[in-house]
């Protein structure tokens, strides 16, 4: 008899404790993570590491320096000099990649060639697809017989070992990245391709124009106000945070956050009621379906509370640019598309990258 | 004359066990009542960037010339918050509710909604539909939950044999809904590997969330959800002699066939209109039911006319207060409330079969 309320108060707490201890442990851990890379001019995955020689900052980009770059990637003799049948399995490291000349054989683009973005697929006139880049076939990539596969650390690295035995390969961080990540992984994809000096180039050229737009966007009213991405399906809406690719880029460009505070997550679901509280001057919606939850919201009277609707400051963007292809590539065409959304007169037309695209 | 009546009333005479029972059963139902009316005030204003409170709805009740109200707070209030809640309260209803009829056809206390592949029916069209696989008409995500729900229990009910006109055994109806919840479940998977992006968008609407209720939602949910749970209680009188086994229901004048049909059919809507409008929420047609005759054990007999509206109220305050607690755990940021109703419902249920093995 006794052993009643014991065990069934014991276990049920122990369970809760459980929850406590775990949730705890991730929350913390998130904070930690948070406060190793806040800012934009982070220097990459470990920069909680001590870093061995100071970092060079090239326009206000931390950029890797020599000695970081061979800690991260060791082993370069492993990897062809001048490799010729190259894979990626994400858009970002495809941006990489052509930005040297290279033309990869096969490409992960979840079987949607329109997902690539025009700048890109202006460049690749043949290429095999690999399939989608949550599930690639392994049997596809090894057909290509290719000398170097570069995989996202965050989709592929429990196929790691598989790829290995294809061919040699590289995880880099992709998915969930921010921007100045996506420039360092940059100097690692050439790095491993063992063109260091090209890609250094490469780079130098993408920061100067960036800088010029910097500049230039510092002159307009987006200068004095806030501007939010956000990408709408018929699930919902996701803010891109300060933490997101857009939402860094952005912070480089020396343009505020309405959420400036949320740097945890990088995608985050929101309410109309937290998009109220939000509240940007400027609001930027990359759609994913015809119908989205966001048009229902149109009829709210809530809605129009909204700063961006009162001042016809939503604007549609493409998110193959602004969420798809992370590259310096769609930096600049995300950085041209502000200058020009800063130079638009109130009641113009609200749909931006397919003008900037023609 | 008091002596007298003391007498009568003594601990052990039973009137005053009727009236301590009374009392006892009033005491439970207000105290449900307010447990469910702070958590509804709480879902109304807390945890919100705008300090709310129940004052903002006072304009409301003032201006009579139709004009709606300025006040921002006010219109948070109404657009947001107070379909929020109502959400809350009608689909912590329906899945308690389905929950217990669940558990009163197959006589199994671990049967919950899922079983007829309610969920994962929903699950599965939403998916292919997000890949673009669905059927064309299917323009919303409520249309595609809705369908998939009703298809698929049509498809276990099929499986266990309700359609061949012989009764049917209730381990049969569970072994369908784990064969056809598996083959589901394998479709959504392999569907969500193909989306992607879009994967993320359908993993947010499995949790199960309803931060994003809207007014249009309510008139379905609420006529639906009213006549199936007033159909409910008016089974329960039958309900209450099926709990004593086939045979003694059949000579009783029960219509099993009939009474089967009707409580699945009253399942499936409760569950899949709930499904259609908060996603997939998990564990509140388990727990309630439970929870519910553990309580009218204390204060009252076990009769469904009284477990049908306890589950109700239960249902409600669990969802209302998930919800509350969903919008706590990581504020500002919203966390889907069917997380809330699994973490509160595992420990719930641990307790649950503890108690009654031991019990056994």
């Amino acid at each position: 008899m006794n052993q009643r309320p014991r065990l069934s108060i014991i276990l049920p707490l122990f369970v809760i404790a459980l929850i406590i201890i775990g949730g705890g442990i991730f929350i913390v851990n998130q904070k930690n993570k948070a406060a190793a890379s806040p800012l934009s001019n982070s220097a990459g995955n470990d920069t909680s590491q001590t870093a061995i020689t100071k970092p060079s900052v090239n326009n206000g980009v931390r950029l890797l320096t020599d000695q970081q770059i061979k800690e991260r990637l060791p082993n370069l003799e492993k990897y062809s000099n001048n490799p010729k049948r190259i894979v990626v399995m994400e858009n970002s490291f495809l941006g990489d990649v052509l930005a040297l000349g290279l033309k990869p054989v096969g490409i992960a683009d979840d079987d949607k060639p329109d997902s690539i973005i025009t700048e890109f697929t202006q460049q690749i006139s043949d290429y095999t697809s690999i399939g989608s880049r949550y599930q690639p076939s392994l049997e596809a990539i090894a057909d290509l017989k290719p000398d170097l596969i570069i995989a996202d650390e965050e989709r592929h690295t429990v196929i790691a070992e598989e790829l290995s035995r294809i061919a040699p390969s590289v995880v880099l961080k992709s998915r969930g990245e921010s921007y100045v990540e996506n420039i360092q992984t940059a100097q690692l994809v050439g790095h491993i391709v063992h063109q260091d000096q090209k890609m250094s180039q490469v780079i130098n050229v993408h920061l100067q124009t960036m800088r010029g737009l910097r500049s230039q966007l510092a002159k307009t009213r987006l200068a004095s106000q806030n501007v939010q991405f956000a990408i709408v399906s018929d699930k919902g809406m996701w803010l891109h945070g300060p933490s997101s690719y857009a939402g860094s880029l952005l912070s480089y460009l020396n343009i505020q956050s309405p959420i400036p505070k949320q740097m945890d997550v990088a995608y985050i679901a929101t309410s109309l009621e937290q998009l109220l509280a939000a509240d940007p001057d400027w609001l930027l919606i990359g759609r994913y379906n015809d119908h989205t939850l966001y048009d229902e919201w149109k009829s709210s009277p809530l809605f129009n509370q909204l700063t961006a609707v009162k001042k016809n400051q939503v604007i549609e963007v493409d998110p193959t640019y602004w969420a798809l292809n992370r590259s310096m590539q769609s930096a600049e065409h995300m950085a041209t598309e502000l200058l020009q959304i800063a130079k638009r007169k109130g009641g113009e037309s609200a749909s931006m990258s397919s003008e900037l695209s023609n | 004359m008091i002596e007298f009546r003391m007498n009568r009333l003594s601990p052990l005479s039973p009137k005053y066990q009727t009236i301590k029972r009374h009392v006892l059963r009033a005491l439970l139902w207000c105290g449900l009542l307010v447990v469910l009316f702070i958590g509804c005030w709480q879902g109304l204003t807390a945890y919100s960037k705008f300090s709310l409170s129940l004052a903002d709805l006072i304009p409301l009740l003032t201006q009579h010339n139709g004009s709606y109200p300025a006040s921002i707070n006010t219109q948070l209030l109404i657009e947001i918050r107070m379909p929020r809640v109502l959400v809350a309260i009608l689909v912590g209803a329906n899945l308690a509710v389905a929950g217990l009829l669940m558990q009163v056809i197959t006589r199994n206390s671990l049967a919950s909604p899922a079983v007829l592949g309610i969920n994962s029916g929903a699950a599965c069209v939403v998916a292919l539909s997000s890949i673009g696989l669905g059927v064309a008409f299917l323009t919303s995500t409520f249309l595609q939950a809705m369908v998939g729900a009703v298809l698929s229990c049509a498809l276990v009910a099929g499986l266990a044999g309700y359609f061949s006109g012989r009764s049917v055994h209730p381990v049969r109806l569970i072994l369908s809904g784990v064969a056809i919840n598996a083959l589901l479940i394998g479709i959504t998977r392999a569907a969500l590997i193909t989306t992607d992006e879009q994967a993320y968008g359908v993993l947010y609407w499995l949790a199960g969330s309803i931060a994003n209720s809207r007014w249009e939602s309510i008139p379905v949910l609420a006529i639906t959800s009213i006549l199936a749970l007033g159909y409910g209680w008016w089974l329960s009188p039958k309900l209450n002699v099926l709990v004593l086994g086939d045979d003694v229901a059949s000579s009783l004048g029960v219509n099993l066939r009939a009474l089967q049909w009707s409580c699945g059919a009253l399942i499936t809507i409760l569950t899949a209109v709930s499904v259609a409008v908060a996603g997939p929420i998990a564990f509140v047609g388990l727990i309630i039911p439970h929870v519910a005759k553990r309580l009218l054990k204390q204060v009252s007999n076990m009769a469904y006319e009284q477990l049908l509206p306890l589950s109700v109220l239960l249902g409600s305050i669990l969802m209302v207060w998930a919800d509350v607690l969903s919008r706590a755990v990581a504020y500002p940021a919203e966390t889907p409330v069917g997380l809330l109703t699994a973490l509160i419902g595992t420990p719930v249920f641990i307790a649950l079969a503890c108690r009654r093995r031991l019990d056994g």
